[in-house]
């Protein structure tokens, strides 16, 4: 069994000795705006998809024995990680090779911290007057490490080594120079140099910013000042997240979600999540989920540790300042050699999305009834789950220019919000852990990627049903266009394509699974010139081809790709949702007529889905009968 | 009012002072809080395959259902698991002393 | 020449400033009227007329040209007050503008519910057409589907259309197209192209401008047409002339059909003020900041001339287009302390507004703002405060942040309220910061001009804190915006995608794209060739190292000569310095590649000249008008400070502080050790000590 350690006891009200609240407000917020310059730096200047419109990217800070005191950036899922990172350059070169002024160290070693290979941090040390007095690092997921499939995610790995290449500390700045060994070695390993250089040369620079932010505060306050704050901020969460873990209702919930493929095969595994929330602690307890799998969906602890962090900072302390602290309140078990905690030298490239992507899933599903179950101002926090069909497709290939290209479809990101207590989730509006995801534009990807899209947009009937339902998922279809070699590649890396994930409360519905789809030798080009544009599978000829959540699909020419990516779930009873509500979704087609009667019982007739009073009484009192008629 | 649990189920007590369950939508009593309120709601069980007509879900499967658990009384639907067939109902302990 | 006329209509009042080649420039101001604004337009120009002591009628026929900011854009977005508008666009393409690139505007707070949808999805259609990113039609556009289209808009009573194609900017054919058909079916219906409002690459940000154009165009043109016809009515033969977003000004015929672009119409003037008064006194680099009861907003000025940004939401609806950068936080006088569980005081966002407001408003309100901090420092005279229109009680701002702050923190009543005026000083300079160092930009080499009521009471402590030598405050700000739009020149932005990497030569083409950009801007200024004095155009274009996202944009030498091989790759150079200085690295040798090419067209008028006072000297104790306590920081204590009166300061006095400098619409607070004078162009200069 692996722990976070108990969560200590709280720290007293009063803040640090010496340091005002005025003082430490200044400079927490000036911290916090050289994080989200840092940030600007990054997005301006790399060239990964994943960094600039996923916002995949994270700056933090750290106390000189690296606590993290403060973080920032455009997704959760890493914070907590790198602060074990910082405390593993401490450890072990901190009296053999040394950490200088200017150095900058390298990571990319999911067993050491991040979720997988593909995430790489930068860790720089912030010197004062030839004294080490705290660190920060940049971290920022690149789009290919050199491993067996191009992009990382690797379905056919069987062991860590075959993920691409780990790097635990290289030294790729010394002394404010920079080290081209490490640099040659680094750009030699991957499929696309110089992206990846960029995307090295991206994060110094965000390093750059944080250490000369943090050299200007020490200079304008004084060290000790900087130093207190950084200390207190830890403290100051701490005590925040214990507050409103107090206000939860006691007790005891229990979630179960589940991964239908383990990327070579279907296969069942199960993620069990006890919570357990006394007094001004939360357990999260995976007792009970399935041991590791042979192949590469297994996370490590790092990466359910960072998927829990990245739901509770959401949802539930989101108005806190991110370190340490807000992990106090929070003990995680994970028992050994299991799917969300693997041993070295399981595989775990697709430990995110996959293992640990569920683990997303299955604490909001209990946090939310949680919230329902704590006072009036908590219980309005409670929702459905956020829809995130955890897909990220992988393609590649060679493009209309004849260079190679990957990209990672983010598209997915984009899932209906969870319905609230009293009003609807918003539609293709983002998850959670990843809050800053954009999309990109068609006319973006067309440009780079030899592919012409059919539709892009909100799926009808994709919302979990409920008195008030989820946000509305989406669903795209392309056929290859200009390729140059007539093919790509997609490596699939989904998960909620079987079980119904994005689930409902209070009687709500799930929203519907996720789906890809293979069209083989499709009309749609021959469609397109007569003039007519598919808009649905139905339209087209060709076989239709249900994909594997992971695998791997070559698409060639004549083919279609679909994809149809998660909604929010639903909350409450869909009998209770007031008639005109469900009329007006269906004037704007996000809810289709026979889905009005099945599951809201509303039936609605002409041109202008007029409401017909009686027949929806009568659809209502029928589905009532039928839920109390014996069950089989 | 008695001390919620979900939206339409509460942990009341009953004219002896015993902790029960309650439908918060009709007052039904449903029996004795030591056992999972889950016990006594009407259960619904049905396969994936069973949803995907209606357009609830997309995708049949018939290793996974979905659980709807109603009020025996009026009917209101409490909660909808999503789970492998087999899988113990996922109770809920709510601690209100 | 006659009159030049500048009126801005804002929330409470419409301002004006006259000038006449042989008279004095003035100004003044009327009540404006919400429910139609060209009433509140005609009340100025009859007050402007009663001062001269002419007929209105008379006054007209000597007026060149009336140059207008409005707020008609502005108000149909922030009460969704446009048209009924509808959208036609590619099949499989209707939601764009609800899929938004799934931008957030507040990451976390789930409870925020979908913008307001301007145009609802039972509004979109999509229709057969395609054209791929090469321009090349894979779908012929289906002309009866437009037409159906059109006769369903019609019969729902659609009054504007919004047409929106994928890569329509690089073959417009099926917008075209389909406006023909728009014309045919249903000619009353106001048309908005994707193409003409924004030929740019990236569907979201070109539907959502195109949307709100077409949202709320019909209402501005209607307004625009009424007024040019009441003022030519009543004899006016000269121009009606309308602020546009970019920092200049347009014809109104051709504004009315580019509603979006006056989104910021009234703001622009104000910049071009604060760009023009700066100019004057001697400071070219400028940050503006307007520090109201709720909200508190900068922008640059480099060299004289206001940064522009396309990075605008409007009503949380993308903009797209080049506009004046006006960045925004929830910060100012209003704005609430608040001491939260973890034993941290903070300041905002949540504001008292204008009701209850601060509590020292007497108005009910108990929660303690940075006003209520302002006036237990001394920095606000509970008897003077905007000019004693509003008369404060000091005792309740005690209480409030005694009971509020002080105790719960246990510090003094002082330390408590110099520790609000720190924080929110310090969440203001965040914003600066924002609009100046995360652009590579050091605010040092900046000034910072002040408006508001409370601008010019935070500015000296700001300027400290951001190491900036020296603080404007104009005398003019009241009616800055009307100001601003007499000195304005007429300005027409083109932005254009063109795709091309630094490795291919596609150099004519290139030259080719901005000729015609340079002949539709052209066509605009055309008209009004006997107002201008010179056309000076400026090309930019924006640039990045292939793969990455983001571009640089990059200056080319003034005017429109054609840009030879040489000229580019000099230009690719200057990409390379600007990466450096912007982001810390480059990567000489490594390809580039073009994406937009963007143009201004200048249009120079003959330049108002502004009054010019002599500085006569003088001593501070004319101005003097006594002395009250006022907490300065760097004394750590009160200190009896002498106050001024601004009606009697002239040009050549100089303060020192600590001082207060009581102006009817603000105060000035000056720090120990900084000083301060009057210049010939009624703007204080603040200097750090
Ligand atoms: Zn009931």
């Amino acid at each position: 069994m692996k722990t976070n350690g108990k969560g200590g006891k709280a720290n007293g009200r009063r803040a640090e000795a010496g340091l005002d609240a005025i003082a430490f407000e200044i400079v927490k917020n000036k911290m916090l705006a050289a994080i989200n310059e840092a940030g600007a730096v990054l997005v301006r200047t790399s060239a990964s998809e994943v960094v600039v419109t996923v916002r995949e990217f994270t700056q933090s800070y750290y106390t000189s024995d690296g606590h993290l005191t403060l973080t920032g950036g455009g997704i959760l899922l890493h914070v907590k990680s790198i602060a074990d990172i910082v405390r593993y350059l401490i450890d072990n070169y901190e009296h053999t090779i040394g950490i200088n002024d200017g150095d900058m160290f390298i990571f990319s070693d999911p067993y050491l911290g991040g979720m997988h290979a593909p995430d790489q941090a930068i860790v720089a040390p912030i010197f004062w007057q030839g004294k080490r007095v705290g660190f920060c690092a940049s971290l920022t997921h690149i789009p290919d490490t050199g491993a067996i499939d191009a992009g990382g995610f690797c379905p056919r790995a069987t062991e860590v080594y075959q993920e691409g290449i780990r790097l635990r500390g290289l030294r790729v700045m010394r002394g404010g120079v920079r080290c081209d060994d490490v640099f040659n070695t680094l750009k030699a390993a991957v499929r696309l140099p110089d992206i990846v250089e960029l995307d090295v040369l991206s994060k110094i620079a965000s390093n750059n910013v944080l250490i000369r932010r943090a050299q200007e505060l020490i200079e304008k306050y004084g060290l000790e000042t900087y130093l207190a704050t950084n200390r207190e901020l830890i403290r100051y969460s701490e005590r925040l997240a214990r507050e409103r873990t107090r206000k939860i209702a006691d007790g005891q919930w229990r979630s179960v979600t589940y991964l239908e493929h383990d990327g070579q095969q279907p296969n069942l595994f199960r993620i069990q999540l006890t919570a357990t929330k006394r007094g001004d602690r939360l357990i999260l307890d995976y007792t009970g989920s399935s041991p590791q799998a042979a192949t590469s969906i297994n996370a490590t602890y790092h990466a359910a540790m960072g998927c829990a962090f990245a739901i509770l900072a959401g949802r539930l302390f989101y108005d806190i300042p991110w370190n340490e602290g807000i992990l106090r309140p929070l003990e995680l078990r994970l028992p050994d050699n299991c799917i969300i905690n693997a041993q070295y030298p399981a595989a775990v490239s697709q430990g995110m999305p996959a293992g640990g992507g569920v683990v997303v899933f299955a604490v909001q599903d209990v946090l939310s009834k949680m919230l329902l179950a704590s006072g009036d101002d908590l219980r309005r926090e409670s929702s459905g789950v956020f829809g995130w069909s955890v897909h990220a497709p992988v393609m590649s290939g060679s493009n209309q220019y004849g260079n190679f290209f990957i990209w990672p479809t983010m598209d997915e990101c984009a899932g209906g919000m969870g319905a609230r207590v009293d009003r609807d989730g918003v539609g293709t509006a983002g998850t959670i852990q990843t809050p800053k995801v954009r999309i990109g534009n068609i006319e973006e990807y067309e440009q780079r990627y030899p592919m012409l899209f059919l539709f892009r947009r909100e799926e009808q009937d994709s919302a979990g049903a409920g008195k008030f339902r989820g946000g509305a998922g989406g669903e795209f279809c392309f056929m290859l266009h200009k390729s140059s070699t007539g093919y790509i590649d997609i490596m699939l890396s989904g998960a909620g394509c079987e079980p119904a994930i994005a689930l409902g409360v209070a009687g709500g519905l799930p929203a519907r699974q996720g789906r890809f789809v293979k069209v083989k030798d499709s009309d749609a080009a021959a469609l397109l010139r007569q003039g007519r544009i598919a808009q649905s599978l139905q339209e087209l000829t060709g076989e239709k081809e249900m994909l594997p959540p992971k695998g791997y699909a070559r698409i060639e020419n004549r083919d279609c790709f679909y994809l149809a990516w998660h909604g929010g779930g639903g909350f409450g009873d869909p009998l209770e949702r007031g008639p005109e509500l469900v009329r007006q979704d269906i004037i704007d087609q996000l809810v289709s007529r026979r889905f009005a009667e099945c599951v809201y019982g509303v039936v609605v007739t002409g041109a202008n889905a007029d409401i017909d009073r009686a027949a929806t009484a009568r659809a209502r009192e029928e589905i009532r009968r039928q839920r109390l008629a014996q069950a089989a | 009012m008695g001390r919620r649990v979900l939206e339409h189920i509460e942990i009341d007590k009953d004219g002896n002072g015993h902790k029960v369950y309650r439908c918060a939508k009709c007052g039904t009593t449903l029996g004795p809080a030591d056992k999972g309120f889950k016990e006594y709601a009407v259960v619904k069980e049905a396969s994936y395959s069973h949803y995907v007509d209606a357009g609830i879900l997309a995708t049949r499967s018939d290793r996974f259902v979905l659980r709807e658990f109603y009020c025996p009384k009026c009917a209101v639907r409490f909660d909808v698991e999503s789970v492998v067939k087999g899988e113990p109902y996922l109770d809920i302990k709510i601690r209100d002393d | 020449m006659g009159y030049i006329i500048g009126i801005d209509v804002g929330g409470t009042f419409t301002d004006f400033v006259v000038s006449h080649p042989s008279k004095k420039l003035f100004h003044g101001k009327v009540p404006s009227t919400p429910r139609d604004e060209s009433e509140g337009v005609l009340a100025a120009i009859q007050q402007i007329a009663q001062r001269e002591r002419k007929e209105l009628a008379a006054l007209l026929r000597e007026t060149d040209i009336i140059i207008l900011g409005t707020t008609v854009v502005t108000n149909a977005m922030l009460e969704f007050k446009g048209a009924k508008t509808g959208m036609i666009t590619t099949r499989g393409f209707r939601d764009v503008v609800e899929l938004r690139c799934n931008y957030k505007e507040s990451l976390f707070d789930l409870k925020l519910p979908p913008p307001y949808p301007i145009v609802p999805r039972r509004y979109r259609v999509g229709i057969a057409e395609r054209v791929d990113y090469t321009g090349r039609i894979v779908t012929p556009l289906d002309a009866e589907e437009a037409r159906q289209a059109a006769r369903r808009f019609k019969s729902l009573g659609v009054e504007s259309i919004a047409v929106c194609f994928l890569f329509s900017y690089v073959n417009p054919a099926h917008e075209l197209r389909v406006r023909d058909i728009l014309h045919e079916e249903y000619p009353e219906a106001a048309v908005s192209l994707s193409h003409e409002v924004l030929p740019q690459v990236r569907e979201f940000e070109r539907f959502s401008t195109t949307m709100i154009n077409a949202y709320v165009s019909p209402h501005l043109k209607k307004y625009l047409n009424h007024l040019t016809q009441m003022f030519s009515e009543r004899g006016f033969p000269g121009e009606l002339l309308v602020m546009q977003s970019n920092g200049g000004m347009m014809r109104a015929d051709f504004a009315a059909e580019r509603g979006v672009e006056l989104a910021l119409s009234g703001p622009s003037g104000g910049v071009i003020a604060t760009a023009h008064l700066g100019k004057l006194s001697g400071h070219r680099n400028l940050i503006a900041m307007d520090m109201g009861g709720t909200s508190y907003d900068v922008c640059v000025v480099k060299d004289a001339v206001p940064e522009l940004s396309s990075k605008y939401w409007l009503s949380r609806h993308r903009v797209g287009l080049p506009m004046i950068d006006i960045h925004t936080i929830g910060a100012g006088g209003g704005s609430i302390a608040w001491v939260d569980k973890g034993g941290g005081l903070r300041v905002g966002p949540r504001s008292a507004g204008a009701e209850p407001g601060p509590a020292c408003y007497g108005l009910g309100g108990v929660e303690p703002t940075v006003t209520d901090a302002d006036v237990v420092l001394g920095y606000i005279d509970p008897n003077y405060f905007l000019g004693g229109t509003i008369k404060l009680d000091a005792e309740l701002a005690k209480r409030a942040i005694a009971e509020k702050v002080a105790k719960p923190l246990g510090i003094t009543l002082v330390e408590a309220a110099s520790g609000i005026f720190r924080i929110v000083n310090n969440n203001m300079n965040n914003a600066i910061r924002y609009v100046s160092v995360m652009r590579g930009r050091d605010p040092r080499d900046f000034a910072l001009m002040a408006f508001g009521g409370a601008g010019p009471v935070h500015a000296g402590a700001q300027m400290k804190d951001l190491k900036i030598k020296s603080v404007l405050v104009p005398k003019t700000a009241p009616t800055f915006s009307a100001l601003g739009a007499i000195l304005s020149d007429f300005k027409s932005s083109r932005v254009q995608s063109f795709h091309m990497r630094s490795t291919e030569n596609k150099v004519a083409d290139l030259n080719q794209v901005f000729k015609r950009m340079y002949e539709g801007a052209f066509s605009l200024l055309d008209k009004s060739r006997d107002l201008l004095v010179r056309i000076d155009v400026r090309r930019y274009i924006d640039l990045r190292y292939i793969r990455q996202v983001h571009e640089v944009t990059v200056e080319l030498p003034l005017g429109n000569e054609p840009l030879t091989a040489a000229g580019l790759s000099r230009m690719f150079e200057a990409f390379h310095d600007q990466h450096e200085a912007r982001y810390g690295f480059k990567r000489p040798g490594y390809p580039v590649e073009i994406i937009n090419l963007r143009l201004d067209l200048v249009g120079a008028r003959v330049p108002t000249d502004l009054p010019r006072v002599a500085r006569n000297g003088g001593s501070p104790d004319d101005a003097r008008k006594g002395t009250r306590a006022a907490y300065f920081d760097e004394l750590k204590d009160y200190a009896e400070t002498p106050v001024y009166d601004g009606s009697r300061m002239a040009p050549g006095i100089q303060i020192r502080g600590p001082a207060i400098v009581e102006e009817p619409q603000t105060t000035i607070i000056l720090l120990p050790g900084q000083t301060m004078e009057l210049d010939p162009y009624q703007t204080y200069i603040v200097s750090a000590s």
